[in-house]
């Protein structure tokens, strides 16, 4: 296969994301794997490019949650085709990251979206859903070992668990093991200062990104 | 409500599994709505409405169907597959939001004319942001929600001469000249911490078209502010919003559990003291 038809594909693939056009990307992986483009490409080169412009053009203001929505699921679809080649090719997750909406608390749309693209980006996500409590999210930190724990809460009523959360690991000597992120709508950098997490992210873009940097 | 299954948790009931989460066309057809023509549902409205309004100068507000036509869509089918319908399942959405669009329709023009003559404002909403931006595009907004809203509320302006107030949750800067073209009068919560809702910018791009309330912060400094913090952010709000008309003095969203009294108490007491018409620039 040449440069160009290589070029061509993958220039495809990351436009399709782009436009969340899922025939497409499906039908664009399988071409690509057939032309044999390595897989690890076929993410980085063609789909992960797509979702850095949907990341651009949602901290713009061009997109917005549900045009992230549509494009972490165009490309889940597209990881569906890939993902069994990425392991046939010894090519490891980029990290692990544990994921929950801490206890007490229901909502999980922006950790949902956090976790598409977390999966889109070559992350292995271990999402425990919601209505975390601290002890699980530690539980889970020993299990699985992963490089960093991410917490979500929408009310201040319930925040004050991730400092829990946070106490736990540290009573249970896992802090220093891992990286802790945190998010949600009363959620600042001075409460992450406050109770030790290591980062706070605004918005799933930005939270994407202090992971990638991390890992 | 209507089959969504909710956990109370512990203030708040919320959403924990969708009725119609792998629902086909057909399914949306034959799924058991509720029926706006049941009479049961009006027994008694028009009697229980006249009370309230004799004796006193305080406007009578009717609250009934919790939600809206976009949250019950995703309450009922889940937020992301919902917005991948919008997408890809034009004639799915268009569907069920046309289920969901005749029963508000249906009850409303039977609440109205039970209730209509007695009340000042209708409490309605439909949550289309988040704290950094709307969670719904405007063109997804505008294709398929912006026409249902336009002929609820016609419907019911035309059946009471009570305004509309609109609820949405977080960020929908991008929306509000869109709510007011589809006659929304009052528009609630603009909360001050979320990407774009400065009140004072809104009063000076709507101010003389939309009434507000809402605005004072319950995200920082009524729960964690002091007594100062909480009264100089009253003080703020009322000199932004309330000048000239159209401002009702209230916090931004619930005011939340973990909040002092003594700040509740600030908040009130500072409105009572600053915050009565007439109010000028």
């Amino acid at each position: 296969m040449i440069g160009l038809e290589r070029e061509e594909i993958l220039s495809k693939l990351k436009d399709a994301v782009v436009s969340f056009d899922i025939d497409s990307a499906q039908k664009l992986c399988k071409s690509a794997l057939e032309k044999g483009i390595p897989a690890y490409e076929i993410v980085i080169e063609g789909m992960a490019k797509g979702m850095d412009i949907v990341g651009q053009k949602y901290e713009s203001g061009e997109f917005f949650l549900s045009e992230l929505i549509m494009a972490g699921e165009t490309m889940k679809e597209g990881m569906k085709i890939i993902q069994p080649h990425l392991k046939s090719e010894g090519i490891e997750a980029r990290g692990t990251i544990v994921i929950g909406t801490v206890q007490g608390d229901l909502h999980d749309i922006g950790k949902n979206i956090v976790a598409i693209l977390l999966t889109a980006s070559g992350f292995e996500v271990i999402d425990l859903g919601f209505d975390v409590s601290p002890q699980k999210f530690v539980e889970e930190v020993k299990r699985s070992k992963p490089n960093i724990l991410g917490m979500s809460a929408l009310l201040t009523t319930t925040m004050v668990n991730m400092d829990a959360t946070i106490n736990e690991l540290k009573s249970r000597g896992l802090r220093d093991q891992v990286k802790v992120i945190i998010g949600g709508a009363p959620i600042d950098s001075a409460y992450a200062k406050k109770i030790g997490a290591d980062a706070a992210a605004k918005d799933a873009v930005e939270g994407v990104a202090i992971c990638k940097r991390w890992t | 409500m209507w089959g969504i299954k909710c956990a109370k948790n512990p203030y708040y009931y919320d959403m924990v599994d969708h009725p119609l989460k792998d629902a086909t066309i057909e399914d949306l057809e034959s799924y058991p709505w509720p029926d706006p023509n049941d009479q049961a549902r009006y027994d008694g409205l028009r009697e229980d409405a006249k009370n309230p309004r004799k004796g006193t100068d305080h406007a009578i507000v009717a609250d009934a169907i919790f939600g809206g036509l976009f949250k019950c869509a995703w309450w009922l089918r889940g937020f992301e597959k919902f917005n991948v319908d919008m997408y890809k399942r034009s004639d799915f959405t268009e569907l069920l939001l046309e289920k969901i669009s005749k029963l508000y329709v249906g009850f409303y023009s039977r609440y109205s004319d039970a209730v209509g003559d007695y009340i000042q404002m209708v409490e309605l909403g439909d949550d289309l942001g988040a704290q950094t931006g709307p969670i719904i595009s405007p063109a997804m907004f505008r294709k398929y929600l912006k026409p249902r809203y336009k002929k609820l509320y016609d419907m019911i302006h035309s059946k009471t001469r009570a305004k509309i107030f609109h609820h949405t949750c977080g960020s929908v800067y991008p929306f509000i000249k869109d709510l007011i073209e589809v006659g929304v009068d009052v528009l609630n919560p603009i909360q001050p911490l979320v990407a774009m809702m400065d009140i004072g910018r809104i009063k000076l791009g709507f101010g003389d078209t939309l009434s507000l309330h809402g605005g004072i912060d319950i995200q920082r400094a009524l729960p964690y502010g002091t007594r100062e913090d909480v009264i100089a952010e009253v003080k703020r709000v009322i000199r932004l919003a309330a000048p000239n008309g159209g401002y009702i003095i209230a916090g931004a969203h619930n005011i939340q559990a973990d909040t002092p009294a003594e700040n509740i108490y600030a908040m009130f007491e500072t409105a009572k003291t600053c915050g009565v018409y007439p109010i000028k620039a």
